[in-house]
C-alpha cells in the first residue's frame, strides 16, 4: 500500500509542476514567433519600398541614356544635311526631334 | 525633373540658335537664294551649337552617375535587409521546430502519465481483490477444527476464487511431521524418500466418480509432487495429449487451465491444491495463488503444530502419571524427613526444657555454696561449676528458642513503642559486660525520638542483646559499638508507613573469615572449631538474629576483616505506629494526670499485694474513679453481688480464689449486677495462652504487668464507651535472652519506673515494695532454712513475682514466673529459692541505694 501512496503522490508532483510549466512555455513560444512575424513584416516592407526605388532608379538612368542617344541622333543629322545638302541625312534629326517632343512634350 | 527641364530649355535654345539655324541657312545655300557654303562653315566654327550640346551631354552623364551610384546603394542595402531577414527567419524556423519538438515531449510524457495512473488504479483494484481474496479464505479456514476440514474449506473457497471447476487436496502424511526443512539439504529429494515423505488425498471439489482418491503424491513424481518439491505454484495451460473433460448435468467442457499450489511453511509442503477450470486464470487470479502459498503455509502450519501438541500432550500424560506415583514416594519420603526433623526439634526442646530444671538446681545450690566457707581450690572449682553451668543454662535457652523458631511456634507479639528510650537498660548490662573484659562500649541512637513502631520489641531486644553479646565476646581488645537507626522507608500510597530501622554492632574482635561468612549464620556454626574451644558459646546466637530479622521482615549483613573486626548490621523493616511517642511511652515531662475520664466509675480492686493495689488505686482515682480494694477472688466475688461496682481489676494469681475462678464465678451468679459488671484482668504473663484463658473466663479485657496507666485509661474508655483505643495494651518489659545476666547489674530500671510513674507515685512505690520485699526475703530466707511451717510457697513466689514486675526488675520477675510455673507442677528447688533471695537482696540493696541518692 505504502508503495501505491508514493507512486500517488510522485505522480501528484509532476502534476503540479506542469501545471504552471505549460502555460508559461506556450506564453514565451507565442510572445516567440508573434515578435518574429513581426519582424519579417516590418523587414518585408522596407524590401519591397528599396526594390521600387531600384527600379525607378533603373528607370531614369534608361531614359537619360535615351536622351543622350537622340541626343546624338540630332547632331548626326544636322551634320549629314549640313555636309551634303541632302534632306535624306535630316531624317534622324526629325526623328529624334519627335521623339525627344514625346518624351519632353515639347 | 529639374534637369529634364533644363535639358528641355537648352535644347530649345539649341534648336533655335544652332540646329535649325544652321539648316535654313543650308537650304538657302541649295535653293541658291543668298547664301553660301562658307556662311554655313562660319556658323559651325562659332561653335554655338557644340557648346550647347557639350553643355547638356555633361549634365546627362553627370546625373547618370549620381542615379548609379543611388542605385548601387540600394543594391547594397537591400542585400543587408535580405541577409538579416534570411538569418532571422532561419533562427525563428529553428526555434519554432524545437517548440514544436518540446510541445510533443511535453505532450507524450502527460499520455504516459495518464496511462500510468490508469494501470496504477488497475492494480490498486487488483490488490483489492486479492487482498479481500486472501481475508476471506484466512476467516474460511480459521473458523475449521481439524486438518481435513481445513483442507476441505481451502479446496472449495480458493475454487471459487479462481473460478476452479474441479479441485482435489492433498495433505502432508501425519507421520511426516517434524522432519525438517528440505531446502536445508541438498539431497533433500533422495532423503525425502526415504523418509518416506508423501501426501495423500484429502478433499475433492466436484471432482468425478473416477478420481483415483487411493493415490499418493510423492516429491518429485508428476507434476503435483514436482510443485510440492519445488513449493512454487504452477500454472499449465490446454494440453491436449491430457485433456480432462468436465462434466455437469448441462454441459461438457474441457480444462483450459490448471493451477497447482503448494502450501509451504518454512520450506517443507504441508499440502498441494490443484484447481482446474475451463477459462484461463485473470493475471490477478494467478498473483492470488502466490500469496496464498505462504498465507495458507501459516495456517496449515498452526493446525499441524496443534496436532503435534495433541501428541505431545498424550505422550507427557503417560509420563506425568509415571511422575505422579514417583513423586508420591517422594512426598512420602519428605514427610518421613520432615516428622524427623520435627521430632528432633521437639526432641531438642523437651530436652534443654528438662535439663533446664536441674540446672537450675546445680547453679543455685553452687551460688549458695559460695556463700559458705571453703579453701581456696574448692573456690575456684566452684566458680568453674558455676560458669559451667551459666553457660549451659544460656545454651538451652538458646536451643530452646531456636526450636521454637524452626518450629514456627515463634509468635510475635507486637506492641508500640519509641525505639529511642526502648533499649535503654540494656546499655547499662552491655557497659557492665564490657567493662569486665576493658572494653569501650559506645552507644549511638540515630533515632527521632518521636518514632513509634509497632514491633515485638522483646524479639529486638533478643537481637541487640545477642548481637552485642557475641560482639563483647568475640573482642579481646578495643571497642564494641553499638548504632541503633531508622529511618522512612518511601511508601506507596495506601500502604501503611513503614519503617527501617537499623541495629548495627562493630567491634574489634577477631572477625571472620570471608570464606565463613555466609556458613556463620547456620545453626551451631562458628567461625572455625577452635572458635568454640577458645570461646564457648552455641553458635546459635547469630541463627537466631537471622531467623528473627528475617521473620521482622528484615535481614542481617556481616562485613568482616579476619583480625580487624565485624559489623553485624540487622535491618528490620517495621510499621510505623498511629500512636505519638507520648501515648505510648511516657516522657520525662509527664504529667500527672493525662486522661480525665468524663464518667465516675465505681470500681473494685482485687489484688493480694499491697503494692499493687497502691499502684493501680492511684492511677484510676487520678482518672477521677471511686475506688474500694478487696484482698482475694472470693472477697471480689461478694463485693460485686453486695455492691453496685461498674468495673473490677482483677489480679490473675490471689490466695484463696484465683481471679479467672472469680471472674467465672460473677458470671455464672445470674445476679444483675454481676452481669453488668465489667472486669479487666491483670497478670504478669505475658503469654496468649494466659490472655485466653482470662478472656475464656469471662473478663472484658486483659492488662499486663507492670501496669501502665495509658493502657489501664484506654482500656477503662473503651470499655465504657468513652474513648476508642486499642484494648489491649503491653508494656511488659521483656527479659529475653536476659534472664541469666550478670548479677552486679542494676536489677532495676529506675529511671523508666520515675518516668512511667510520675516523681510522687515512683518514692512511694518504692517505699511500699521495699518493705514487701523486705517481707517476702523474710519469708523465703524460712524456706530455705527448712523452716517447714512457713507460708504458702505459691502466694511467696506470686506476691515476689508481681512486685518485681510492678518495679521493673525484670530478672526478678522472669525468674519469679519461672519458679511460680515450677511451682505449680512440682516443689521449687532449694536452689531456686536461694537464687531468688541472692536476687531479692540485690533489687533491696540497689533500692536503698537510690533511695539514699534521691534523699
Amino acid at each position: 500500500m505504502s508503495k501505491n501512496s508514493e507512486l500517488l503522490s510522485r505522480g501528484a508532483n509532476a502534476e503540479k509542476s506542469s501545471r504552471w510549466s505549460m502555460p508559461i512555455f506556450a506564453l514565451i513560444a507565442s510572445a516567440l514567433i508573434l515578435g518574429f512575424g513581426a519582424f519579417n513584416y516590418f523587414g518585408l516592407k522596407q524590401a519591397i519600398s528599396t526594390a521600387l526605388w531600384v527600379e525607378q532608379t533603373h528607370e531614369v538612368i534608361a531614359e537619360a541614356h535615351h536622351i543622350e542617344r537622340r541626343i546624338i541622333d540630332l547632331e548626326t543629322g544636322q551634320r549629314g544635311y549640313l555636309l551634303t545638302g541632302r534632306d535624306l541625312f535630316l531624317e534622324p534629326y526629325n526623328n529624334a526631334r519627335a521623339a525627344l517632343r514625346d518624351q519632353f512634350l515639347i | 525633373m529639374a534637369l529634364l527641364r533644363d535639358i528641355e530649355s537648352s535644347l530649345e535654345h539649341w534648336f533655335s540658335v544652332a540646329g535649325q539655324y544652321e539648316i535654313e541657312v543650308r537650304r538657302s545655300v541649295v535653293e541658291g537664294s543668298g547664301a553660301t557654303m562658307d556662311d554655313v562653315v562660319e556658323l559651325i566654327n562659332r561653335e554655338t551649337g557644340k557648346d550647347v550640346m557639350d553643355s547638356i551631354r555633361l549634365r546627362l552623364t553627370q546625373f547618370i552617375a549620381v542615379e548609379n551610384r543611388q542605385l548601387e546603394e540600394s543594391l547594397i542595402a537591400q542585400e543587408e535587409q535580405n541577409s538579416t531577414a534570411l538569418f532571422v527567419n532561419f533562427l525563428g524556423t529553428l526555434m519554432i521546430i524545437g517548440f514544436a519538438l518540446l510541445l510533443m515531449r511535453a505532450m507524450n510524457r502527460v499520455h504516459t502519465q495518464k496511462l500510468q495512473m490508469q494501470e496504477r488504479t488497475q492494480d490498486l483494484s487488483d490488490s483489492d481483490w486479492i487482498q479481500s481474496a486472501t481475508e476471506t479464505t484466512t476467516r474460511a479456514l480459521l473458523d475449521q477444527t481439524g486438518l481435513e476440514d481445513l483442507t476441505q474449506a481451502a479446496v472449495n473457497t480458493i475454487s471459487d476464487l479462481l473460478e476452479a471447476e474441479v479441485a482435489a487436496g492433498y495433505l502432508l502424511d501425519a507421520n511426516s511431521i517434524g522432519i525438517g526443512g528440505r531446502k536445508d539439504d541438498p539431497t533433500g529429494q533422495a532423503s525425502d524418500r526415504e523418509d518416506g515423505i508423501h501426501w495423500e488425498f484429502s478433499a475433492g471439489f466436484a471432482l468425478q466418480a473416477d478420481f483415483d482418491r487411493a493415490r499418493v503424491i510423492t516429491p518429485g513424481v508428476g507434476r503435483l509432487g514436482q510443485a510440492a518439491l519445488d513449493g512454487t505454484v504452477v500454472h499449465l495451460g490446454h494440453n491436449k495429449s491430457t485433456q480432462l473433460v468436465i462434466t455437469s448435468a448441462v454441459v461438457i467442457t474441457v480444462a483450459k487451465a490448471v493451477t497447482i499450489i503448494p502450501v509451504v511453511f518454512e520450506g517443507q509442503t504441508l499440502a498441494i491444491l490443484e484447481f482446474v477450470s475451463s477459462s484461463k486464470p485473470s493475471e490477478r487470479q494467478i498473483m492470488l495463488s502466490e500469496k496464498l502459498v505462504g498465507t495458507l503455509g501459516l495456517i496449515f502450519n498452526s493446525f499441524y503444530e496443534t496436532r503435534r501438541t495433541e501428541m505431545v500432550l498424550e505422550k507427557s500424560q503417560a509420563l506425568t502419571i509415571d511422575l505422579k506415583s514417583r513423586q508420591a514416594d517422594l512426598e512420602v519420603a519428605k514427610s518421613e524427613a520432615e516428622l524427623a526433623n520435627e521430632a528432633k526439634s521437639e526432641f531438642l526442646a523437651t530436652v534443654s526444657h528438662e535439663i533446664r530444671t536441674p540446672m537450675n538446681g546445680i547453679l543455685g545450690i553452687a551460688q549458695m555454696l559460695r556463700r559458705t566457707e571453703m579453701s581456696e581450690d574448692q573456690m575456684v572449682k566452684l566458680e568453674s561449676i558455676i560458669t559451667s553451668s551459666k553457660s549451659m543454662t544460656n545454651l538451652l535457652n538458646d536451643i530452646l528458642d531456636f526450636s521454637k523458631i524452626e518450629k514456627g511456634m515463634i509468635e510475635l507479639d507486637p506492641v508500640d513503642f519509641c525505639p529511642a528510650n526502648a533499649f535503654g537498660d540494656l546499655e547499662s548490662t552491655f557497659a557492665a559486660l564490657a567493662g569486665e573484659k576493658n572494653l569501650d562500649f559506645d552507644v549511638i541512637y540515630d533515632v527521632d525520638s518521636d518514632l513509634v513502631l509497632t514491633a515485638d520489641q522483646g524479639r529486638i531486644r533478643q537481637i541487640i542483646w545477642n548481637l552485642v553479646s557475641n560482639a563483647i565476646k568475640f573482642t579481646q581488645a578495643g571497642r564494641v559499638k553499638l548504632t541503633v537507626s531508622a529511618d522512612n522507608i518511601p511508601s506507596q500510597r495506601g500502604a501503611a508507613k513503614k519503617v527501617r530501622l537499623k541495629v548495627a554492632v562493630q567491634d574489634t574482635g577477631i572477625g571472620i573469615p570471608t570464606d565463613r561468612q555466609v556458613s556463620i549464620f547456620e545453626a551451631f556454626t562458628q567461625a572455625d572449631a577452635g572458635t568454640s574451644r577458645r570461646f564457648g558459646g552455641t553458635g546459635l546466637g547469630l541463627s537466631i538474629v537471622s531467623k528473627l530479622s528475617e521473620l521482622m521482615g528484615g535481614t542481617v549483613t556481616l562485613t568482616s576483616e579476619e583480625g580487624v573486626g565485624s559489623k553485624f548490621s540487622s535491618t528490620l523493616v517495621l510499621p510505623l505506629s498511629s500512636k505519638s511517642a507520648d501515648e505510648v511511652h511516657p516522657a520525662s515531662g509527664y504529667t500527672e494526670n493525662p486522661t480525665k475520664h468524663d464518667r465516675e466509675l465505681q470500681i473494685l480492686i482485687a489484688d493480694d499485694q499491697a503494692i499493687n493495689i497502691q499502684i493501680a488505686k492511684s492511677f484510676v482515682e487520678n482518672m477521677g474513679h471511686k475506688v474500694e480494694t478487696v484482698s482475694n477472688g472470693k472477697l471480689a466475688v461478694e463485693a460485686v453481688m453486695a455492691g453496685s461496682f461498674d468495673l473490677v481489676l482483677m489480679d490473675y494469681h490471689m490466695p484463696e480464689m484465683n481471679g479467672d475462678t472469680a471472674a467465672r464465678r460473677i458470671r455464672t451468679s445470674g445476679d444483675e449486677n454481676s452481669n453488668l459488671v465489667k472486669v479487666i484482668g491483670l497478670t504478669a504473663d505475658a503469654t496468649l495462652e494466659c490472655k485466653n484463658r482470662l478472656i475464656e473466663s469471662g473478663m472484658d479485657g486483659v492488662l499486663i504487668k507492670p501496669l501502665d496507666e495509658n493502657a489501664l485509661s484506654n482500656t477503662i474508655s473503651h470499655l465504657f464507651g468513652m474513648k476508642v483505643d486499642k484494648l489491649f495494651s503491653k508494656a511488659l518489659h521483656d527479659a529475653n535472652g536476659q534472664n541469666s545476666a550478670d548479677n552486679r547489674k542494676c536489677s532495676i530500671d529506675f529511671e523508666q519506673l520515675r518516668a512511667r510513674l510520675g516523681k510522687a507515685r515512683y518514692n512511694d512505690v518504692l517505699r511500699t515494695s521495699g518493705a514487701s520485699l523486705n517481707k517476702l526475703a523474710k519469708s523465703m530466707k524460712n524456706i530455705t532454712e527448712n523452716v517447714r511451717n512457713a507460708e504458702n510457697h505459691d502466694v511467696i513466689l506470686t506476691a515476689l513475682k508481681d512486685v518485681a514486675t510492678e518495679l521493673g526488675a525484670a530478672e526478678l520477675a522472669t525468674l519469679a514466673l519461672n519458679a511460680e510455673r515450677q511451682n505449680a507442677q512440682d516443689a521449687v528447688a532449694d536452689d531456686v529459692w536461694a537464687e531468688l533471695v541472692a536476687m531479692v537482696d540485690g533489687v533491696r540493696e540497689d533500692i536503698k541505694k537510690t533511695d539514699r541518692l534521691a534523699s
